[in-house]
């Protein structure tokens, strides 16, 4: 299970994380969604090891992501938005290479290149290959050891929809096998029904919850149909003292959770 | 058992092996690396062939490991630790010290030097120097390059980027190589350090380039010391100075390792 | 009999003819009353019988062996007293007493293991008459007066030949005093390092210990600063005033210095080594003296040549003279002389020269010398070519001295000196712009001698990199207008074989 409490992360003066809190649970995707510089990369950037937060906790199967980075690290795999390798070693070296630090089997190398249709291009350069390509050698270094815990950032930017839609699948398989998957995207809508749960992301915390079987198309939508709860006084936004410039307006201060997480919406 | 766990994957072997694999391979396919063996056997043939005697042989290494040696040690240094900058944020979120990205690429290209190091010194060997004079020769050498493998390392590791780490990595070598040398040169000439002569022969001793220069033109070509011998310092130096360049090559090559970890440690994205 | 030989050597080196013809015939009344004497009852026999009997058993022993063997038969003295002129002695193995004085021209034959021991005082073998020669023998014991210039062998007459004789154990090697055509050939000389201590010390611990007077000249790191230990050694040859000598083939060591040269002329010194001494050479006001082919190794300072002229010095190594102020050759106040083909490394101060005027200096190889060539002040039209100054950690010293009257190059052939940059388009062997040779450290040498280690900096090869391409202001230096590349003698021996080819 993945927890995170109050995460608050400044890069010089400006608060990217400004609190955040979520969990995630195995056998599920759980999406995160939310706009551009809302805070989602560098939270599952902070769940993969890669940032120490000024403050608050984060845990993966019951380890510290600080405290015990490298056990943490040693049951999740980390797809970044761009993933980039070595340029002068082929893929199969960049996968032997994780291979050889993670304890898998080099076979499972091979096997990996041929899930994602890049047999033929093993024994090229990486700086030769495409952006999809690239995204694709990425995804078969996440899958390569096994682990437990899935993080992906933004996924399948690249990719062509054929392929995204294969990831979503894989990524569902590997949920029902009992893993965690959690995802940062910000197209939502190609994520539409594939994860169990969503959660929205905006100004460094985690807002609220929507459902993921309904999700919007953009952002605009969401904004606009939040306005609308609002006027019917069914929205109360979760954190009085840092939204009050939001668009949301501040109604209902007692809906802010103790926990941190943000209260659950219809 | 936590903790057991942690430790075993902090020093299982198989990181080691993974660490050095990928290194000569990265190395292996190295253009610069590629040359840098081939300048080096020519330098070798060179000196075995122009050498007049053993000495000038073993005189013609030293001018190779001071100019040519150091700056592809340095270059190399750089270039490892910058072809791997962007693939950082995936290194990093595997289950290893940060530090032992740091160790393993300088053990494992210091290892390369000291292949490519031996291949340039056999030659010398068929020109009659002595077997004994060229280890010593060839030991040396390799810890030259040790120290500024570290320096280009700790170069790539901190700069942002390639051309910055090279900018930065180049200063450093022409500091060490002309710039401390010529201070010391006009500083000789101000009475208020004339009188702390200890204090300038330290300077120059705590510079790795120094150092090995000294070693080799007091030891290794026998010229005679007696008339810089005059400070207490500076004799032992002149005496000890074999022991002096492992000792000043073993703290340059640790301290610039370390701070090459500490600086990776600290590194987020 | 003692005193009254160091008389008669004293009366010798004054010179006075007379006293010196009234001394030899008191020597030979004196020589005639000692034959009556036994030599085990002579005053120094009975002191080591009765002093260090125990401790130096086996030598007293073995000479006790020889004096019985040789009861009732005559003395060296003897021997060379009643043998006509120009005979051959042949001296048998075993110690023979000296001292001797020979005083007609007959030859000492030394078999195998012949030796003619002195009696620590005065000289062993004095040579007082022409055409005598010493060969094969082994002299040692001589006194140990420096005032009185006490020698194993001491000659006064001419034509003297000493050769293939080991000497050891006294005061100088061979002082020729006032001689000429003298023949020094292949002997050995080893000055005396150390002294026995007086007998009540040398008791001690049951036997004689000897007291180190000094330690080896040459294994010091300072050694100049031994000079005054070193001055109580005698010299290995000691000249002076001599014409037309020949030193050839000797090997000297642990003396003060190797060769000592006074007012004397027209010789030639070849084929020695000389090692372990103070000076390897050690020469004042002699003139028209060639030498060749010696080396001079290991030595406190070098060699030393002053105040003098018209020499050849010619194929000599001058290699590791390494101590403190130590030079492989000093070239003082001396003219019109030629140093040819020399090879001068590994010194402390390869080549000085200083107050010298038109000299030629030709061929030689100045290298991996602390100081490669020191020029001093007051040195006009000396002429340098052909020579290599490569390898030296400073290659000139000039200190503020004018260099610019001497000619660097000859007939449009310079020196080879150590440079970055071989310009060399005509490939003739020599480098097509001139070459710029810096002092860049001047007196900082002396002011502050850890600038030294500077040497071979790659920041002051830079320096002197710009400077053969532009002069830096107020540092002295010697521009070489024809520097030679390391082709050069090459390339001219292959112009020299088309030459011969075409002209045959």
């Amino acid at each position: 299970m993945i927890s995170a409490q109050n995460i608050v992360k400044s890069y010089g003066g400006k608060s990217v994380l400004r609190g955040i809190s979520l969990c995630a649970d195995p056998k599920q995707i759980t999406l995160m969604v939310g706009p551009n510089g809302a805070g989602k990369s560098t939270t599952i950037k902070v769940l993969a090891g890669l940032i120490r937060p000024d403050s608050g906790t984060a845990h993966l199967n019951g380890f510290d992501v600080v405290r015990r980075r490298i056990a943490t690290q040693a049951s999740t795999a980390y797809l970044p938005q761009r993933p980039s390798f070595h340029p002068k070693l082929t893929c199969l070296e960049i996968l032997r290479f994780y291979a050889g630090l993670r304890g898998v089997p080099f076979s499972r190398c091979e096997a990996m290149l041929e899930l994602i249709g890049l047999s033929d291009a093993a024994r090229v350069r990486t700086e030769k290959l495409s952006g999809g390509m690239r995204q694709l050698l990425g995804v078969a270094f996440l899958l390569l050891a096994d682990a437990p815990v899935l993080l992906l950032d933004e996924p399948g930017l690249s990719l062509d929809p054929g392929w995204r839609k294969w990831l979503q699948q894989k990524l569902r398989f590997e949920a029902e096998r009992g893993k965690i998957v959690l995802v940062t995207t910000h197209l939502i809508a190609e994520w539409n029904d594939v994860a169990d749960r969503c959660l929205l992301c905006r100004d460094g915390i985690i807002e609220r919850e929507l459902d993921p079987r309904n999700l919007p198309d953009d952002f605009d939508e969401v904004e606009s149909g939040c306005d609308a709860l609002v006027a019917k006084g069914e929205l109360s936004p979760p954190r009085a003292t840092t939204r009050l410039q939001q668009p949301f307006g501040l109604r209902n201060k007692d809906s802010v959770g103790d926990d941190g997480v943000a209260a659950t919406w219809k | 058992m936590e903790m057991n766990s942690t430790m075993s994957l902090h020093f299982h072997p198989r990181l080691l092996r993974a660490l050095f694999g990928r290194e000569f391979r990265a190395a292996l396919i190295n253009r610069y690396f590629q040359v840098f063996c081939a300048l080096g056997l020519m330098g070798g043939i060179a000196a075995a062939v122009f050498g007049e005697d053993s000495n000038a042989t073993a005189v013609f290494y030293v001018q190779i490991a001071i100019y040519f040696v150091s700056l592809f040690a340095l270059l190399a240094g750089v270039g490892s630790a910058q072809a791997e900058r962007e693939e950082w944020q995936l290194l990093f979120t595997q289950p290893l010290p940060r530090a032992w990205c740091v160790l393993g690429k300088f053990c494992a290209l210091l290892c390369m030097f000291g292949g490519v190091l031996l291949v340039m010194f056999v030659p010398g060997l068929f020109a009659g120097s002595s077997i004994h004079a060229l280890g010593q020769l060839y030991l040396e050498t390799l810890l030259l390059a040790a120290i500024f493998l570290a320096c280009g390392l700790a170069a790539g590791y901190f700069a942002h980027d390639r051309a910055q780490a090279l900018i930065v990595g180049m200063s450093v070598w022409l500091l060490l190589l002309f710039g401390l040398d010529l201070v010391a040169l006009f500083a000789a000439r101000w009475s208020a350090i004339q009188n702390v002569p200890d204090f300038w022969v330290a300077l120059l001793m705590f510079n790795p380039l120094d150092s090995f220069r000294i070693n080799a033109l007091f030891s290794l070509q026998q010229i005679p010391a007696e008339a810089a011998n005059k400070t207490a310092l500076a004799g032992w130096w002149i005496a000890h100075s074999g022991v002096w360049f492992v000792a000043v090559a073993v703290f340059w090559s640790v301290m610039l390792v370390i701070l090459s970890g500490l600086r990776l440690q600290r590194w987020e994205e | 009999m003692k005193a009254d030989c160091l008389r008669i050597a004293r009366l010798w080196r004054t010179g006075d003819s007379e006293s010196f013809r009234e001394s030899r015939t008191f020597l030979k009344t004196r020589q005639s009353s000692q034959d009556v004497e036994t030599p085990g009852k002579s005053s120094s026999r009975q002191y080591a019988e009765t002093s260090t009997l125990q401790a130096c058993a086996p030598r007293i022993i073995a000479t006790l062996f020889f004096v019985t063997t040789c009861a009732g038969a005559a003395t060296i003295q003897q021997r060379i007293d009643a043998a006509a002129p120009n005979e051959t002695i042949r001296i048998e193995s075993g110690v023979h007493p000296g001292s001797i004085v020979i005083s007609k021209p007959v030859t000492l034959l030394g078999e195998p293991g012949a030796e003619i021991r002195g009696n620590g005082s005065g000289n062993v073998v004095t040579i007082a008459a022409d055409n005598v020669t010493l060969r094969g023998l082994r002299i040692t014991g001589s006194g140990l007066q420096l005032s009185d210039d006490d020698a194993a062998v001491f000659v006064v007459a001419n034509n003297a030949t000493i050769e293939n004789c080991t000497i050891a154990d006294s005061l100088h090697g061979i002082y020729l005093k006032k001689v000429s055509g003298a023949q020094i050939l292949n002997n050995q000389i080893q000055g005396k390092t150390s002294v026995a201590q007086a007998p009540a010390e040398n008791m001690t611990a049951g036997k004689p210990s000897l007291l180190e007077i000094e330690k080896g000249v040459g294994q010091g790191a300072e050694n100049c600063d031994t000079t005054v230990v070193a001055n109580r050694r005698g010299n290995g040859i000691h000249q002076w005033n001599c014409e037309r000598n020949l030193i050839r083939g000797n090997e000297i060591s642990d003396a003060r210095d190797g060769i000592y040269f006074s007012f004397t002329n027209n010789s030639r010194v070849e084929n020695n080594l000389i090692r372990h001494v103070r000076y390897g050479l050690h020469y004042m006001y002699s003139d028209a003296n060639i030498f060749e082919n010696n080396t001079f190794t290991e030595n406190a300072a070098g060699a030393a040549i002053m105040f003098s002229k018209n020499m050849v010095v010619r194929g000599n190594r001058f290699v590791s003279n390494r101590g403190y102020r130590a030079y492989g050759l000093i070239f003082q106040s001396s003219d019109n002389s030629r140093l040819e083909q020399n090879d001068i490394s590994e010194n402390a101060v390869g080549l000085s020269f200083n107050q010298c005027n038109q000299n030629e200096v030709v061929g030689n190889r100045v290298t991996r010398n602390y100081i490669g060539l020191r020029f001093g002040s007051n040195s006009d039209a000396n002429r340098f070519t052909e020579n290599i100054f490569t390898g030296n950690l400073h290659p000139i010293e000039t200190g503020a001295s004018d260099v610019s009257g001497s000619l660097w190059a000859v007939h449009g052939v310079g020196n080879l000196w150590d440079t970055e940059v071989e310009l060399d388009l005509d490939r003739d062997g020599v480098v097509d712009v001139p070459h710029r040779e810096l002092d860049l450290f001047g007196i900082l040498r002396r002011d502050f001698p850890a600038i030294a280690f500077l040497s071979e900096s790659p920041a002051v090869k830079l320096l002197r990199f710009a400077n053969e391409r532009a002069v830096i202001p107020g540092i002295s230096s010697i521009e070489d207008p024809a520097p030679l590349t390391s082709r050069f003698w090459r390339i001219r021996a292959q112009r020299a074989g088309t030459s011969a080819v075409a002209n045959k």
